[in-house]
This record gives C-alpha cells, sequence and structure tokens, in this order.
C-alpha cells in the first residue's frame, strides 16, 4: 500500500512534535517570564503561559543598560572559542594516534581517556584553583582557557576516536604507499573526510565551554571579567530574591550562540552523529 | 547581498578577533601600582548594604594610596570560592564569614584580636552572639560586622479575614492555620534544605526545650521535647502547601508577595520588598517577633562577620581597612543604606538604628541579645555549622511532616549528627 505525501507528512509531523514540544519549552518559558512585569511574575492565580498585563522590556533594559551582561557575553565568546579551538587542536592529535597508530598500551590510553572524561569537573576545580595560582592567572580569561581544555579535550578526543575509526584505514594506506608522509596524510586524506565529525566535536565543546560554571565562578573575581554563566547567576540572585525576569531575558540570550552555531552547521552536524550508524 | 556560511563565519572571526585584541595579554610583572585591598562578601538582598561596604573600602582607599576591589555573589556561592582560594593558597585579602564558618576555616585566617580590642575599648563589647560567631579557640578569627533576623511575616488582613488574632505563639499559628487555608491563603515556611528553613526550625526546636546538643555540645536530638516539636510540625505542615518541601530561599518571599500566602518566618526582604516596589498590598505586610513555643520565644540571627586571610598579600591594610569599619560614621552609613535589613552587632550602634522609626522593622529591637547561632545552647562548634550547612534538622522535620515516624526521624537525624562527629556522651 503506498501512502500519500501528505499523510507521509502528517505522520512525520505528529511523530516529532512532542520531542519538539519538549525542546523547546524551556526556550518559551523563558521567554514569556523575561516578557513579564515584576507584578505579574508574582501573580500565581493566573496561567503562567500567558502574558495579560502587556509585555514589557525593562528586564532586557536593565540586562544590557544596568548591568556588565554585554561584557560577559563577549567573555564568554572569547574563552569558548579560544578554548575550543585548543581542545579540539589537542584531541584530534590524539585520537588520531588512538585510532590508526599501533603502540603500546593504545587500548589502556584509551580507557583512560575515557575514565578522564568522567571525572566531574567539580572534583577538579581544587586542584586547578593551585594550578591557576601558581601561573599567576587567577581572575584573567587565561584561567578559564587553560583549565577548560582539562574536562573538554578528554571529550572531544572520545568522540574524534570513534569518527576516525569509521574511516576506512585503506584511503591513508594508499596515500602512503603513493609517498605521502603520515601527516601528510592526516591533513590531505584524514581532515577532509573527518570535517562533520571534527565539526560535531567542536559543537560539543564548544557547547561545555560556554555552559561551565564552576571553574567560571570560582577563578574570576572582577565583574567585567565574568562569563555569562557565572554573571548572570551571581549578579541576579541577591539573597532570598531572585530577579526572575532578568534571570530569564539573561538564560535567553546567552542561549542564542549554541542556538545560531548548531543551526549554521547543522547539515555536518548530522552527518557526524550519524557516521558509521549505516554499514554499506 | 546573500550572506553565505563562509561570509558570516569570516565576518564573525574577523569581529572576534578585533574585540579579543588586548583582552588575552597575559599577566605580566609585578609592576609598582597600588595595593590593591580583594573583599569577598555575600550580596545582600539590600543592594545597598553592598554599596555601602564598597564605599567605606572605596574611602579608605583613597586615604591610603591603595585601591579597593569589592567582590559580592550570592552567599552559597561564597563557598565554592572559599574552599578554591584555601587550596590555591590566594585570593581574597578580607573574606565574609557567616555564623559559625570561621571555626571551619580557622587554618587560614589572621587573629584580629588587636582589631576587635581598639573597637571593644572605644565603642563596648560586642553582643554575645556576635562572639559566639567570630571568637574561635581564644582568638577573635572574624569581626562581626551585622546580623540579619528572622521574624515573623503576615498578611493582617488575610488574620482579619479569618478572624484570628495576630500569632503571638507557635499555637496561635496552628490554631489559625486552617482557617487561612479555608480562605485560600495558607501559612508556610520551608521545610526543605535551604536556609530559611533552618532559620525556621532551629528557633522553632528551641521553643519546644530541643535542642541538637546540650550546654556542653553532648547529642541531645533524641528527646520527648523533639518529639514534641515533630508532632507540633506534622500538624502544621498538613495545614501548608505542599510545596514548602521544595522552596529555595525566594519560596516564600514568592508566597507572600504573590498574594497567596498569609505568614511565614523570614528576614525583612518580603516586608521590604513589597513597600520599595510600591506593591499593592505593601501596607498589610506587617512583622512581628517569631512565635513563642512552651518553653519560650527563642530567636534565631545570621551573623556576617569579616575575616582576613593568611594568604592575602594587604594583611596590614585589610586589618586597618576593618578597624575604619567602626567609626560612628561608617556604622551610620552601613545602617542607613542597610534600611533595616541589617542589624548592628554592637550594641553601641544598636542604641537608636536608623530604621527604628519604622513600626514593621521594631522587632528588631532587642533582638540581637536574645538571638543564637545553630550551635545553641552549645558553643560555637564547626560540627554545628555542619549541621546547619547540611540541613539535617530541616531534612529531620521534613522526613516527620512526611510520613516516617518521629523515631525514625529522629534515628535519621541522630544518625547524620553522629556522622559529624557529635556523640552523646
Amino acid at each position: 500500500m503506498v501512502r500519500s505525501p501528505a499523510r507521509r507528512a502528517l505522520t512525520a509531523y505528529l511523530t516529532a512534535a512532542p520531542f519538539v514540544v519538549f525542546a523547546l519549552f524551556p526556550f518559551a518559558w523563558m521567554l514569556v517570564t523575561s516578557l513579564k512585569k515584576n507584578n505579574e511574575l508574582y501573580d500565581l492565580s493566573q496561567n503562567p503561559f500567558l502574558i495579560r498585563a502587556g509585555i514589557t522590556w525593562e528586564h532586557y533594559q536593565y540586562l544590557f543598560a544596568q548591568s556588565a551582561f554585554p561584557l560577559w557575553l563577549r567573555n564568554s565568546i572569547i574563552v569558548a572559542v579560544v578554548s575550543t579551538g585548543a581542545s579540539v587542536v589537542l584531541a584530534l592529535l590524539a585520537a588520531y594516534a588512538l585510532a590508526r597508530l599501533r603502540f603500546r598500551y593504545a587500548e589502556g590510553v584509551s580507557t583512560f581517556v575515557f575514565v578522564i572524561y568522567l571525572l566531574p569537573t567539580t572534583l577538579l576545580f581544587l586542584p586547578l584553583a593551585r594550578l591557576v595560582s601558581e601561573l599567576h592567572i587567577a581572575n584573567t580569561l587565561w584561567s578559564l582557557i587553560v583549565t577548560y581544555p582539562a574536562f573538554m579535550t578528554p571529550f572531544i578526543t572520545w568522540m574524534l576516536t570513534a569518527y576516525l575509526n569509521s574511516i576506512p584505514r585503506d584511503l591513508e594506506e594508499s596515500a602512503l604507499v603513493d609517498g605521502c608522509t603520515r601527516l601528510a596524510a592526516l591533513r590531505r586524506i584524514v581532515l577532509p573526510l573527518a570535517r562533520p565529525g571534527i565539526i560535531t566535536a567542536t559543537l560539543f565543546g564548544f557547547t561545555l565551554a560556554w555552559g561551565e560554571f564552576i571553574y567560571a565562578l570560582t577563578f574570576i573575581s572582577t565583574t567585567t571579567l565574568k562569563t555569562v554563566t557565572a554573571g548572570v547567576v551571581v549578579d541576579l540572585i541577591r539573597g532570598d530574591v531572585f530577579y526572575w525576569g532578568s534571570l530569564m531575558a539573561g538564560a535567553l540570550v546567552a542561549s542564542l550562540p549554541v542556538v545560531i552555531l548548531f543551526s549554521l552547521f547543522l547539515d555536518h552536524y548530522v552527518s557526524g552523529l550519524t557516521a558509521g550508524a549505516v554499514k554499506g | 547581498m546573500r550572506m553565505t556560511r563562509r561570509k558570516f563565519i569570516t565576518a564573525a572571526g574577523g569581529a572576534g578577533v578585533a574585540a579579543t585584541t588586548g583582552l588575552l595579554r597575559l599577566p605580566g610583572a609585578a609592576t609598582a601600582a597600588p595595593a590593591t585591598i580583594r573583599l569577598l562578601s555575600h550580596s545582600s538582598y539590600n543592594e545597598n548594604s553592598d554599596k555601602a561596604v564598597a564605599k567605606i573600602g572605596e574611602a579608605f582607599a583613597a586615604q591610603h594610596n591603595a585601591a579597593f576591589a569589592g567582590e559580592f555573589i550570592d552567599q552559597p556561592e561564597v563557598a565554592a570560592k572559599l574552599t578554591a582560594e584555601e587550596q590555591a593558597q590566594a585570593g581574597h585579602d578580607i573574606v565574609d564569614l557567616q555564623d559559625n564558618l570561621p571555626t571551619i576555616h580557622k587554618n587560614f585566617l589572621v587573629p584580629l584580636d588587636d582589631v576587635v580590642a581598639e573597637i571593644e575599648k572605644e565603642f563596648g563589647a560586642f553582643y554575645p552572639v556576635a562572639k559566639d560567631s567570630g571568637y574561635v579557640d581564644g582568638h577573635w578569627l572574624s569581626l562581626p560586622w551585622l546580623g540579619n533576623a528572622e521574624l515573623a511575616v503576615y498578611r493582617s488582613d488575610y488574620f482579619a479575614q479569618a478572624g484570628e488574632p495576630i500569632p503571638s505563639t507557635w499555637n496561635d499559628v496552628l490554631r489559625a492555620a486552617p482557617k487561612l487555608k479555608k480562605i485560600g491563603h495558607p501559612v508556610g515556611f520551608a521545610i526543605s534544605q535551604t536556609e530559611d528553613s533552618n532559620a525556621a526550625l532551629y528557633p522553632l526546636l528551641w521553643a519546644f526545650g530541643a535542642g541538637v546538643t546540650d550546654t556542653t555540645g553532648r547529642l541531645a536530638i533524641d528527646s520527648p521535647a523533639t518529639n514534641a516539636a515533630l508532632d507540633f510540625v506534622r500538624a502544621l505542615a498538613a495545614q501548608m502547601d505542599p510545596a514548602v518541601y521544595s522552596w529555595d530561599d525566594g519560596g516564600n518571599n514568592k508566597d507572600i508577595l504573590s498574594g497567596h500566602g498569609s505568614y511565614t518566618i523570614n528576614a525583612p526582604s518580603i516586608y521590604l520588598r513589597a513597600r520599595r516596589e510600591k506593591m499593592a498590598f505593601a501596607a498589610a505586610i506587617r512583622q512581628a517577633q517569631p512565635p513563642a513555643g512552651p518553653r519560650g520565644r527563642f530567636f534565631y540571627v545570621d551573623i556576617h562577620g569579616w575575616g582576613i586571610m593568611k594568604f592575602g598579600s594587604n594583611i596590614g591594610l585589610a586589618k586597618q581597612l576593618l578597624r575604619s569599619m567602626y567609626s560612628a560614621e561608617s556604622q551610620k552609613l552601613f545602617l542607613t543604606l542597610g534600611q533595616g535589613y541589617d542589624m548592628p552587632v554592637l550594641p553601641r550602634f544598636d542604641a537608636n538604628p536608623p530604621y527604628a522609626a519604622d513600626p514593621q522593622l521594631r522587632p528588631e529591637l532587642n533582638y540581637m541579645p536574645s538571638a543564637h547561632l545553630a550551635a545553641y545552647p552549645a558553643g560555637p562548634d564547626a560540627r554545628a555549622e555542619k549541621a546547619y550547612q547540611t540541613f539535617i534538622i530541616p531534612n529531620m522535620f521534613a522526613r516527620a511532616a512526611q510520613g516516617a515516624s518521629n523515631k525514625d526521624a529522629i534515628a535519621f537525624a541522630v544518625k547524620a549528627l553522629t556522622d559529624l562527629g557529635y556523640s552523646a556522651k
């Protein structure tokens, strides 16, 4: 029986709808909360999904005009971009070695990388605090750029190792037979083929760095050097009073760079995630 | 012109490099810049309290050819920052230490006996509860700075509607609770893992004659008085909104400020915010002393004091700054900007504080002499601070109120407190 295109589309949309609602709910909640007036935010008797007393931009105005939010945003971008770039380069070399080179303890190293990836960042921040102090980079963006790779590199290495394993060795070996050096084979053969995987790993790495909280809180003190995650929480919760409108506005705006990045590279991301899923 | 992905990335990258220039310079060698006194504090609900500290710090720095950098962050984050700095042996010069935290951080703190001696010589002795916070093992390890009261906050119009007088005792609260629930405005305080819950339940426990320990510090939670307190909270919680088991510190604020709740235990932030934001029902929000129990009325207070870290690079200057915080001018500035949210810890400045003119803040007068920290009735104790920080008492009450027997709830508390080092012997 052949189903009509309309029916197929309907089935697809109905199947996807619950996931879309689930994924978009936090954004919708943040948006609605950020546009409500304070008095309405406190009114528990009404439908929380509706804005009845009119839209207000005061929470956004407060965020951009009276807090250091624009600077926090800038700092987050710098830290996330630089630390992700450094982590991807390090992880790519490590993943290539683990996936391609035959050396003693390769399997042990691979497991070790995975175990390191499982270490919670809240365990690492105490020794890293010491490191940051020894390097005299406390209270600078460098303290985050240097320490973020500690949890990003194992994660990206783990992702890239799996991806590189899905690329046939024959292509690379042919290049080596034709006189290519190992590094040239990596650059000319492996990297172009691994692009979707690298982009996917980069996106995940960027998201990790963007959302990191505990290092950003403990290593940075100056308000103008804070990242979004620490700045919003530290400055918009005062004692037992939560500035929900501005908190939600800050969270919404802060989520946009990640949304934009994923949208830009959606095609690579999908092919990166599904590589090796189907064997030909 | 169509913006391709490649063009977008190139443009964004160019803008990023431009924005980054200068920001990522590695820190160079130390120059002859003036010394910076760095202070870490919790951020007060009342932003002006932080501004007062910053003003005092900046004025001092200007007189001493130094700079002042105050960092005010949410209270729960202070602990993480402090721990990281102690590991790194570097960080702020002056830190905010709440309640019995000096007992936990004592190995990293510079004794302030000389500073306190000078202040007490000029202005008289600190309140005993302030000494309970700052005085550890024979030394002043933090200079007491302020106290935050925990008052009964209620809606006078709802009590009138329910035909109930304003509660003076916990039994009054229990009698009024069903009527207030019936008119849609239940009483409520946090029975959850949050500071407000500690602040409500410790004095309730004391008001029933119970306590974590006896006066000598021996474990005494397993007592008939604790059983009575558990029975009482079980009965009262049945009249509350079940959300009280998941409230954070903002839970009761929101409950009252939304117009839903009728009665809670809190610092004056609810009252002050309703007044500041000119909420329609602001005039109906009133404050009173916390209710009394069978054994009397007990006050809980949060004391905040200043400690100086041994690893700080400006210990001498930091001590001078702390000394300058206790002048008539500094105290007047602090208490005026504090708006009654912060109470003085020296009786000298508590005689006629600026907020005394407000009838709703008058319950704070004579509050400090009767107030206690979590270690009460014993002296300052690191175990008491750990019990407070891990919410053992709220968890015990939450278990009882949600169905556990008194025996099980108390057994839980005894086990948790024993794990912290308490003993009945």
